[in-house]
């Protein structure tokens, strides 16, 4: 995915952004717009390297053939470090999506390289290195060419070093992953990097306040973490993020300056536990993230922007006779900042008062969807984001935003059966998503109401 | 060397790399019983001697130890 030109702090005081917001906008307050809009461009994955490898079909690993919703085979594989290998496989994908959306109302003035309404575009073409070598390696990186804002980014990554043995006598799978993004590594759908929607646009506008895990991190840091999987039951992960050099970044398509440089290691922890009820397959689970920036790479106030993110988690997924699939998302996450680097350097506030920028936020997210005949998708997903009023941070001076998204999507060979061959897959769909309250404001939160089509290539 | 032209080459080589040495590489784990929800018992008709991950004359491809003819887990789908 990468981060957005539009979502950084180099865009302080530049022109409107998409989100037709004007650039008045503090600086804080366009990085959680910028951390919304990466929200609103989580990618769509899914890796047909992996079907060649182990041989399965697409719906094997994925709910509804299609990425990225994991089977519990599926996280298997992910955790088991993508080792599984039945078939020599070329470890090369690709992938493509792109859409048409229309907003209740035009965006005015229109967003860079876009016209004001009915944007017809490629929101992104990746290509994927991705395989398993070995019983101990494997995992892959992802290049992406953004349409919208046109230029390569490196994209995900998550590359593993797994082992399996024995811990308090059950079995075990202990595992390290080197990535560029929390919860990136993550095996179930309910945190940031893979939950749903698991496609979206920068063309419509989105929410501006979001928790700092929601994807603001996301190929701006590396992260080493360790994992262990105790008897197919009970997750635990712990490790760190720091942030790569500017030039680095830069290098590789990501603003360095978005949303700034970790000091330190930004610690990550998370835990889960999975059983099985009602037939299907339950997991709870937590994690945790706790941050101290240098907005803007800018360490002259001394100070430091702290943000602490707690989140728990739950899912539940259900096969209905052999095609069809009932599952359950729902995320909690619960954010304290206090952006006190920012206040000192004048960026939110005066300059005069340090504490000008604390805040809380809470964040619900859910989607229940049904799959009919691992083809035809029916999702509902509530949302909403509360929090404290702060007028140095937050548009209208509160982030309190919920809506619903709505999704209907179709999947033509979740069996692999394409006369194009086993690897090559399309899904298309149709979203809706309906505001009842957007940036603190109920009046005219319709307006962004947004209806997206799209379609979605991997092969 | 400019950035597309850097992402073009680690794809490329990246790739090529991984191809090699996962062509060449032994087998790898096989996935737990337990975590499949492997039973010794069929789900209906489905069997898992008429899995397409079933190998003769008691294993699977995917699922690791021996395997009944008679069992069935959450991986099975049939032959073509």
């Amino acid at each position: 995915m990468g981060t957005s030109p539009d979502n950084g702090i180099a865009r302080l005081g530049a022109e409107p952004s998409i989100y037709g917001i004007t650039g008045g906008v503090s600086l804080i307050g366009m990085t959680l717009i910028g951390a919304a809009a990466l929200v609103s461009t989580r990618p769509a994955r899914a890796v047909p390297a992996f079907a060649q490898q182990t041989g399965q079909p697409c719906k094997s690993c994925h709910v509804g053939g299609f990425g990225p919703e994991l089977t519990p085979f599926g996280r298997e594989f992910k955790i088991g470090g993508y080792t599984l290998r039945t078939h020599a496989s070329v470890p090369i994908a690709a992938m493509a999506v792109s859409s048409f959306t229309h907003t209740a109302k035009d965006q005015v003035p229109a967003p860079e390289h876009l016209d004001r309404n009915d944007n017809l575009v490629l929101d992104e073409a990746a290509l994927f290195i991705a395989g398993g070598v070995g019983k101990h390696f494997g995992g892959f990186a992802e290049i992406t060419y953004e349409g919208i804002d046109r230029h390569f980014t490196w994209d995900n990554l998550d590359l593993r070093a797994v082992t399996t043995g024995k811990l308090f006598g059950a079995d075990a799978t202990f595992g390290l992953s080197f990535n560029n993004s929390p919860t990136v590594q993550d095996a179930w759908n309910t945190l940031p990097a893979w939950g749903f929607p698991f496609t979206d646009t920068e063309v419509s506008g989105t929410p501006g306040a979001a928790p700092l895990i929601d994807d603001a991190l996301a190929q701006g840091v590396v992260g080493l973490t360790a994992y262990t999987w105790i008897d197919h039951s009970f997750y635990l992960e712990g490790g760190g993020y720091s942030s790569p050099a500017r030039k680095t970044l830069s290098f590789l398509g990501s603003d360095p300056e978005d949303p700034g440089s970790i000091h330190g290691l930004a610690p990550y922890g998370r835990v889960a536990w999975q059983t099985k009820l009602a037939d299907g397959t339950f997991e709870l689970g937590a994690s945790a993230l706790k941050t101290a920036l240098f907005p803007g790479r800018d360490r002259t106030s001394g100070f430091t922007d702290h943000y602490t993110d707690l989140g728990l988690d739950s899912s539940w997924q259900k096969t209905l006779g052999a095609t069809d699939t009932l599952s359950a998302n729902v995320r909690y996450e619960h954010e304290r900042a206090n952006l006190r680097a920012s206040c000192a350097l004048g960026l939110l506030g005066d300059g005069t008062d340090p504490g000008c920028a604390r805040y809380r936020l809470d964040e619900w997210r859910g989607a229940v969807r049904y799959t009919w005949h691992d083809r035809l998708g029916l999702t509902v997903s509530p949302f909403s984001i509360t929090g404290s009023r702060n007028v140095n941070v937050f548009e209208n001076g509160s982030p309190n935003s919920n809506g619903v998204m709505g999704q209907v999507d179709y999947t033509f060979w979740p069996d692999s059966s394409s006369p194009l061959g086993p690897r090559f897959n399309i899904r298309v769909g149709a979203q809706y998503t309906a505001y009842g309250r957007f940036d603190g404001r109920h009046s005219n939160a319709s307006d962004n109401n947004a209806l997206r089509l799209f379609t979605w290539v991997a092969f | 060397m400019s950035r597309r032209d850097f992402l073009f080459a680690a794809a490329v080589g990246g790739g090529a790399a991984l191809g090699l040495a996962a062509t060449s590489a032994q087998a790898s784990n096989k996935m737990s019983p337990r975590a499949m929800s492997y039973r010794p018992s069929p789900n209906g008709q489905q069997r898992c001697d008429n899995c397409a991950n079933w190998q003769p004359p008691g294993a699977c491809k995917l699922v690791d130890g021996p395997i009944a003819p008679s069992g069935w887990c959450i991986l099975y789908h049939p032959k073509k």
